[in-house]
């Protein structure tokens, strides 16, 4: 089973307590995602899903790229899923 | 000439420091109606009046020094500046008819209080003409302005004379906009600071000021500019800020964890340039982080004028080599120019840097750019040994940093060089290729093989690499206001015009760029109708915006400004990205460049004669 991690910012951190864990998947971000949910808690899912699509107000990166542009994801061990809440600067 | 409805105070102020001459004139209503007021109002002034009646007089426009007493200098509200219950009214803008750093038109924007107190000292803008033989200042206190000597504060930080200006002012309101050192010395990069943290940082406006010998502005006074139709604009204001607190940008972001909070998803997105951009991740990003910042030595925020955002920094490193009890910022830029582009991933190193940067008058984006370039060139083996003289700059080397800050203020040893940023610094040393800059302004922050129509928009800028000209960032990684794709070059061009557009609008307005994150043209067209009585539509406002971004680029061609300036470093169009989420990537600037000239109406890079009649610029 590919092993990958999850990397949380800006507000997620202090919500959740964590910056990053580290979790198993069958190749799916979903699956990867309530596994984390076991040790975050259930609404750690609500952070990436509504309904059954991906959040609007996330950014949700795979290995840096917007998971918009990515089509059908298959994570491989060593992935990285960065999440963000909605910030901004300039 | 009528008189304006609300919002401006209605007054110029002209200073000529040749001949200690003061004078003032009403706001036009029609060049208002044209050109808004702020950046736009300034444009119309420093070509009209000044690079036309030069050119009537015979003096070709490269001629133009921008250290020479013919360069102009104009600090510039807007109709909703300092007006209570705009959304963030506190910023003003400064423009230069020529920038000593890029020889394109020069051009600032600050926050603080400096803009709003102007307008209650009685002027919407100051214009200031020719220089002084002496070091003098300008006091402006409830509608009386005084040119005085400056002997005794000449050579003083910015902090010093802040303070003692202050202080000889028996008035309410009182804001100071000064140089530091950097700006007597007539460091390229030398900045216009006010309210001591401020800064209209880019494009070296603070040498102008030094080559005027002008040390400082100083405002007071208690004037508020009224608005045309109060009961409307109540209930528009009303609207707008409920708007911008239920945002969670303007609303929570921002306030929380101020700009720096980007230092991560631009990292994680593989385009945070790091040791002079040759890699765009930095596994160590993280240490120099908005989050560390908010748990380290963040103590507060600070907001500036009216603004309901607050995303200013207060902060404190309480001991170590970099101690400093009080300091505001840094910003997102700051701390990447000053940390990750020189390899430094010291917060405490980059905040003094920071503070220093502050304390003596100048651009942290360009100057911590420049330090990075010399890092490289020396590095590569460009740079003699003794020219550093014992300094061991290289990337990661945090005293080195700090050290360089005060050489560079002072020309001292090695910041002589420094001082003339990295465009000439790469030239002297034979590889120009290793300034990561445009028009000689050096680029921020993002690297656009991430994301590239932020190249586009870098290679376009009037002032030279600037970010905020166009800031596509925000579609393209931030997914404001929707999310498009950063990699692909298509449809950029028309993104990158839009934001360029509506940024003039709000540097003529004069308003916080932030406030584009939950609002847009419609507000600003409300805006300007109920205070100043204006009946724009959303449509005129943006062809206001055209029209500012068409008359600078129109000026910049008289300085031989064309296509061929248009450029990136051959760093981002031509060596692929080496590694991490966007390996393998260029900026296909060319392809883009094409689209965006026939979006503007323009050829070789400069407006046709139908698109300034178009747009009704007079040639």
């Amino acid at each position: 089973m590919p092993r990958v991690k999850i990397l949380l910012f800006a507000s997620l951190r202090d919500k959740y307590g964590v910056k990053e864990i580290e979790v198993d998947t069958d190749g799916s971000l979903r699956n990867a995602v309530e596994n984390a949910s076991k040790q975050l808690g259930r609404e750690f899912i609500d952070e990436f899903f509504e309904n059954s699509s991906y959040r609007s107000d996330r950014l949700i990166l795979v290995n840096g790229r917007h998971i918009q542009f990515l089509g059908e994801v298959q994570l491989k061990d060593g992935d990285i899923i960065a999440i963000f809440p909605p910030i901004a600067g300039g | 000439m009528t008189k304006m409805k609300g919002g401006y105070i209605g007054k110029i102020l002209f200073v000529n420091l040749t001949d200690k001459t003061i004078r003032t004139e009403p706001i036009d209503p029609q060049v208002a109606e044209k050109y808004i007021g702020g950046k736009g109002y300034a444009l119309y002034l420093l070509y009209y009046r000044y690079l036309k009646e030069y050119m009537a007089k015979g003096m070709s426009p490269k001629d133009v020094n921008p250290l020479g007493p013919e360069n102009v200098l104009i600090f510039a509200t807007g109709p909703i500046t300092g007006v209570a219950g705009v959304p963030s009214p506190g910023r003003y803008h400064v423009m230069a008819l020529r920038s000593p750093l890029t020889g394109s038109v020069g051009s600032a924007n600050s926050g603080g209080e400096f803009g709003p107190y102007m307008k209650f000292a009685g002027y919407d803008m100051i214009v200031v003409e020719g220089a002084s033989e002496k070091p003098v200042y300008l006091e402006v206190v409830n509608g009386h302005a005084e040119i005085k000597d400056a002997s005794d504060i000449w050579g003083r930080n910015v902090f010093d004379t802040t303070r003692v200006l202050k202080n000889r002012v028996k008035a309410k309101n009182v804001s100071v906009a000064c140089i530091g050192p950097a700006g007597e010395n007539l460091v390229l990069m030398a900045n216009i600071m006010n309210d001591d943290h401020r800064a209209a940082g880019r494009t070296g406006l603070g040498a102008v000021m030094g080559s005027k010998k002008l040390k400082a502005i100083v405002v007071a006074g208690e004037e508020k500019p009224q608005v045309a139709k109060p009961d409307e604009f109540r209930e528009l204001s009303r609207n707008l800020i409920e708007r911008m607190k239920k945002n969670p940008v303007t609303g929570e972001g921002l306030p929380t964890y101020g700009t720096a909070v980007l230092v991560n998803i631009i990292n994680q997105a593989g385009m945070l340039p790091y040791k002079n951009w040759q890699f765009g991740y930095n596994p160590e990003a993280d240490k120099i982080s908005g989050e560390t910042l908010a748990k380290t030595f963040l103590i507060k925020r600070r907001p500036c004028w009216g603004c309901q955002i607050g995303c200013g920094r207060v902060v404190k490193v309480e001991s170590g080599p970099y101690q400093i009890l009080y300091s505001e910022g840094p910003e997102y830029e700051s701390i990447w120019a000053l940390g990750n582009t020189t390899g430094v991933m010291d917060l405490a190193a980059v905040i003094k840097a920071n503070h220093l940067c502050d304390e003596l008058g100048m651009d942290p984006i360009s100057l911590g750019s420049t330090i990075a370039c010399a890092m490289e060139l020396r590095e590569k083996g460009y740079i003699p040994e003794e020219d550093l003289q014992g300094i061991d700059l290289r990337f990661g080397n945090a005293a080195a940093l700090v050290e360089s800050i005060w050489r560079t203020a002072y020309k001292s040893g090695f910041g002589a060089k420094l001082a003339l940023g990295s465009k000439r610094l790469a030239e002297m040393y034979g590889a120009p290729e290793l300034s990561m800059s445009v028009k000689g302004l050096e680029m921020p922050a993002y690297d656009p093989r991430g994301a590239k129509g932020i190249g586009l928009n870098y290679a376009t800028a009037n002032r030279g690499g600037c970010h905020v000209t166009g800031y596509t960032i925000s579609p393209e990684i931030l997914g404001l206001p929707q999310k498009i794709d950063p990699l692909t070059p298509e449809g950029k061009a028309q993104w990158v015009k839009i934001f360029q557009d509506l940024t003039d609008v709000v540097n003529s307005a004069v308003n916080c760029l932030f406030v584009t994150f939950a609002l847009g043209a419609q507000d600003y067209a409300d805006l300007f109708n109920t205070v100043a009585g204006f009946n724009f539509t959303t449509d005129d406002v943006m062809t206001i915006g055209e029209r500012i971004y068409n008359l600078e680029r129109y000026i910049m061609s008289y300085y031989g400004f064309s296509a061929k300036d248009d450029t990136l470093p051959k760093r981002l169009t031509h060596e692929p990205m080496p590694e991490g989420p966007v390996k393998g990537q260029v900026v296909e600037l060319d392809k883009m460049l094409a689209e965006y000239y026939k979006l503007r109406g323009w050829v070789d890079g400069v407006p046709t004669k139908e698109k300034l009649k178009q747009l009704g610029i007079e040639p």
